[in-house]
């Protein structure tokens, strides 16, 4: 479904990405993890066309889209759900549901997924009418990720859901995001909380200073003795 | 006495109102974009000199219709063909191109009045004739109905944009690109052509205005300036980007320089706005309801 090849990014001189290949199966839930500073954000930016890569390509249903404009990409059906969020914190809980599903011309569609978004996260139902500002920090990720799926993507990116929140917190949106994924919408996470991000993909890539220095499913990865000491500390 | 007070409350307001129509419009595209559209004042002369052109030949609706397209038309175009592509190089080159438009506009609209045989400055008639009279009395000062009228239409215009930007689906993207430009364009947002529909907008109540004052008010080419000056002097009491706050802006410069022309000195009234914008800028350069300083 998503084919990432040889990709390179640079932000000036300094190397972000080198030779990312990467490839995203129909209906799986592949997560990229590493250090910080490893470039995980970069590639999302990178699918996502918020950044231009330096070489390489980034195929999207048989498509190039590596120059196409965001909102262009955004319209292929590719929700990026942002580092750090950012929501309209000025607009509503509704109205940032509403942006999410700006592209989408089904009303009957809209509605479905609103009421899947509100039984998924009751607490954004109660506070539909609150400014998304308001919200606390769980919440707000909730929200973030609802805006997200309320586009009725075919891949979905994730970036970091879990930074920053408490663990009750974090194990309420990975079961969102299973739960999303078994509606069938393909999902690519990016995670530094490897635990997290081992138990709930299909599949793993190993990211560390902008390359892809392994991969395989959880069974593979665990038994390799460098995941293990750095990823999972034992 | 009385009738000193009520020059300053009936021209106050009645200059607020034609303030608030063209502050609006700058405040929003600042908000949206981030743009700072020195080409303002401008587009008031495009559609007052256009209203002043056509009027004898096309007569009052087809020539107020007509120079509110073109205006419009005119901010469109200024976006898609010289602000979009500076906007991504950098905040300067914008202004420096705002202000090439601005100049070159102020030109056109000389040369055209030397071409078309008209003078460059001049009044209008009336726009609103009532049983053969075009002004009526109040507590012994002379009010011409056209400041009713334009206090009714700038604040409908007004009430309506804020109505479409609080609860249309574009206007609720023209929020969302002022809040978080990168996050918009991730919804499948077109944040330049939304910007587009804000300078358009903006151009158009810069229109309104110019239509509807320009008969109570002499146009003359250099009024681009003193108007754009103007503005900013409102957006800066008001706070940047804040709607609200460009309404309660232009009330309160309108009333204090016209208490300073009729009370202290016409000659000092004109600086006003100046005074305005040096204090706000030193003491609260949000603005009274602003968020975001100017950058
Ligand atoms: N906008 C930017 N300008 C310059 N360097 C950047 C920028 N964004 C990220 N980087 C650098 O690129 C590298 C990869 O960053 P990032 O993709 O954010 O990694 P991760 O998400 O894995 O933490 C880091 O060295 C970071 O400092
Ligand atoms: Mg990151």
């Amino acid at each position: 479904m998503l084919e990432i090849r040889k990709i390179y990014h640079y932000y000036g001189s300094a190397k972000a990405l080198e030779e990312v290949n990467l490839q995203v199966d129909e209906k799986a839930l592949d997560a990229v993890i590493g250090p910080n500073g490893a470039g995980k954000t970069t590639l999302l930016r990178v699918i996502s066309g918020l950044e231009e890569p330096d070489r390489g390509k980034v195929i999207f249903l048989g498509e190039r889209i590596d120059e196409l404009e965001p909102h262009e990409i955004a319209k292929k059906g590719i929700a990026h759900c942002p580092e750090r969020r950012k929501l309209f914190y000025d607009l509503s809980v509704l109205e940032n549901l509403k942006m999410g599903s700006f592209a989408l011309k089904d009303k009957k569609k809209f509605k479905e997924l609103l009421d899947f978004v509100y039984e998924t996260f009751p607490r954004l139902k109660e506070r539909k009418k609150q400014r998304a500002g308001t919200l606390s920090g769980g919440e707000q990720q909730m929200l973030a990720l609802a805006r997200a799926i309320m586009s009725d993507p075919k891949l979905l990116l994730l970036d970091e859901p879990s930074l920053g929140l408490a663990p009750k917190v974090k194990a309420q949106i990975f079961e969102a995001i299973k739960k999303i994924r078994d509606e069938g919408t393909t999902t690519l996470l990016v995670e530094q909380d490897a635990v997290l991000a081992l138990n709930v993909a299909d599949y793993i890539h190993v990211l560390e200073e902008g390359k892809i220095e392994m991969r395989g499913t959880k069974e593979e990865l665990v038994k390799e003795p460098r995941i293990k000491q750095v990823y999972l500390g034992i | 006495m009385l009738t000193d007070i009520m020059q300053v409350l009936v021209l106050g307001s009645v200059e607020g109102a034609v303030y608030m129509l063209i502050a609006v419009g700058y405040s929003l595209v600042y908000g949206t974009g981030g743009i700072m559209n020195l080409a303002h004042g401008a587009f008031y002369l495009i559609a007052g000199y256009m209203l002043y052109w056509y009027l004898g030949t096309l007569g009052l609706f087809t020539s107020v219709v007509l120079a509110l397209i073109i205006v419009t038309l005119i901010g469109g175009i200024s976006y898609l063909a010289l602000i979009k592509p500076l906007e991504k190089k950098s905040q300067l080159s914008v202004v420096m191109v705002t202000f090439a438009i601005a100049f070159f506009i102020e030109q056109i609209v000389k040369l055209g009045c030397s071409i078309l045989g008209f003078e460059k400055e001049s009044t209008l008639p009336n726009l609103i004739e009532i049983k053969g009279t075009v002004s009526f009395e109040l507590f012994g000062t002379i009010i011409p109905y056209d400041y009713v009228f334009i206090l009714i239409i700038s604040f409908l215009i007004v009430s309506l944009i804020t109505l479409f930007i609080s609860k249309s689906k574009l206007g609720t993207s023209i929020r969302a690109i002022s809040q978080d430009r990168e996050a918009a364009t991730l919804m499948g947002i077109n944040a330049d052509r939304v910007l587009m529909f804000t300078v358009m907008i903006s151009a158009f109540l810069a229109g309104v205005a110019a239509v509807i004052y320009v008969p109570s008010y002499p146009i003359a080419p250099w009024q681009g300036w003193v108007i754009l000056t103007n503005s900013f002097a409102v957006v800066i009491l008001g706070g940047m980007g804040s709607l609200p706050g460009s309404v309660l802006g232009a009330f309160i410069l309108s009333y204090a320089s016209h208490f300073t022309r009729v009370f202290i000195d016409p000659a000092i009234s004109t600086l006003v706005p100046m005074f305005v914008i040096v204090v706000m800028l030193a003491l609260r350069p949000q603005g009274i309801l602003g968020k975001k300083e100017i950058d």
